[in-house]
């Protein structure tokens, strides 16, 4: 299998990356814990997400709100097997705050809002909001590294796909706001 | 936007050689080597990609100074491109056909006349427009391994992977969900691993 193959075929982890995600945002209070002894991230799904079957071709749903997880649009679509393929964030570590768009396919980041800069140089300017971005880097990979890591263990997978399963049932009625 | 400021939308590569000894001084003979060049309209060219030094898209004076701010190497790609609009080029080929039939009389060019006009019209053309300038920074972070590039435009992108293996050598890995799990992903054989997995269903049932 070339590599264009395993990228292929393979696509589909971005988008079970992003629904988990969403899943772990609403049923923790947007808390998210990213590996031993590290201090939780906290995930907020704002802005836009976008929602598609798993052909090329599907259709797709795209939400624009400032809470778009909530809206009526989203959770049908999650209830009729859509799952999220692109989706606006608000990630917060130690008071600080990114937001990014990622993109299931690639895992690519768009749009990125990083922290206020607090240093006065030019240089040290452009360096620290370099290492601001390597940052927001570390956060999304150490995301989707707990991802993965549950996605190969395949007891732990059956109890969170069974989590995510009720999730996914509740009615706009049962969920708790 | 670049790098330097505003809002960042970007590509992200996985780097797979390690920087090699005299890497240094290879770099910046590189990026001289690669430099970018004025659209040389009079070669029939119409495009023109090379490096130049980031935040300053007009300088092609490279220096490790100037390129390095440890741990990143920071560039940026300049493609100048002229675009003769289809519908300008089609309005000036109906005056030069008619004006030509007019001189040597007929009804029609045949196709290797109307090849040469066009061959001049274009060239015209091209000496009269001003080049579509675009610049995309690039961000490598030599400690990790990773490199930023400020587009996602597939055709740009191709472009710059090319540029990068021409001027480098390296071999770039575009992050997915199976270079960014086999890079980053403690599993035993994760190569092999991965491929295994099949798709979960959170609804109960899957859709197409």
């Amino acid at each position: 299998m070339d590599m264009i193959e395993r990228l292929e075929s393979t696509g589909f982890l971005g988008k079970e990356f992003l629904t988990w995600l969403w899943f772990q945002s609403d049923t923790q209070s947007g808390l998210i814990e990213v590996a031993n002894g590290s201090s939780a991230l906290e995930v907020w799904f704002v802005d836009r997400l976008t929602l598609s079957g798993a052909g090329q071709s599907s259709s797709r749903v795209a939400v624009r709100s400032e809470e778009p997880g909530s809206s009526w649009e989203a959770r049908t679509a999650l209830r009729a097997g859509k799952k999220v393929s692109q989706a606006s964030v608000r990630i917060v570590r130690e008071q600080r705050e990114w937001s990014a768009t990622i993109g299931g396919a690639t895992l690519a980041l768009s749009g990125v809002k990083l922290p206020a800069i607090l240093t006065r140089d030019a240089d040290d300017q452009m360096n620290e909001r370099f290492h601001l971005l390597d940052e927001l880097d570390e956060m999304v990979r150490a995301l989707f590294v707990r991802f993965m890591s549950l996605r190969f263990d395949r007891a732990g997978w059956d109890v969170e796909m069974k989590k995510m399963r009720s999730w996914v049932a509740e009615e706009d009625g049962d969920r708790k706001d | 936007m670049g790098a330097i400021k505003g809002t960042l939308t970007y590509t992200t590569y996985y780097v797979e050689n390690e920087p090699v000894e005299g890497f240094r001084e290879v770099l910046v003979q590189e990026l001289e080597n690669h430099r970018h060049r004025e659209i040389d309209v009079e070669a029939g060219r119409d495009q023109s990609l090379g490096w130049v030094v980031m935040g300053a898209p007009w300088s092609r004076e490279f220096t490790w100074d100037n390129v390095f701010l440890d741990p990143y190497i920071c560039v940026s790609l300049r493609n100048d491109r002229i675009r003769i609009p289809a519908t300008t080029l089609r309005a000036y080929m109906a005056e030069r056909e008619a004006i030509l039939l007019d001189e040597r009389g007929g009804s029609s060019l045949d196709r290797k006349e109307r090849k040469v006009l066009k061959d001049d019209l274009l060239m015209q053309l091209r000496r009269r427009a001003i080049p579509d300038i675009k610049v995309f920074d690039v961000m490598w972070n030599v400690q990790e391994g990773i490199l930023r590039f400020w587009a996602q435009n597939r055709g740009i992108c191709d472009a710059f992977e090319e540029l990068v293996h021409r001027s480098w050598g390296l071999k770039l890995i575009p992050q997915s969900p199976y270079s960014a799990a086999t890079r980053y992903v403690d599993e035993p054989k994760v190569e092999a691993a991965i491929l295994e997995l099949d798709p979960s269903d959170f609804a109960g049932a899957e859709v197409a």
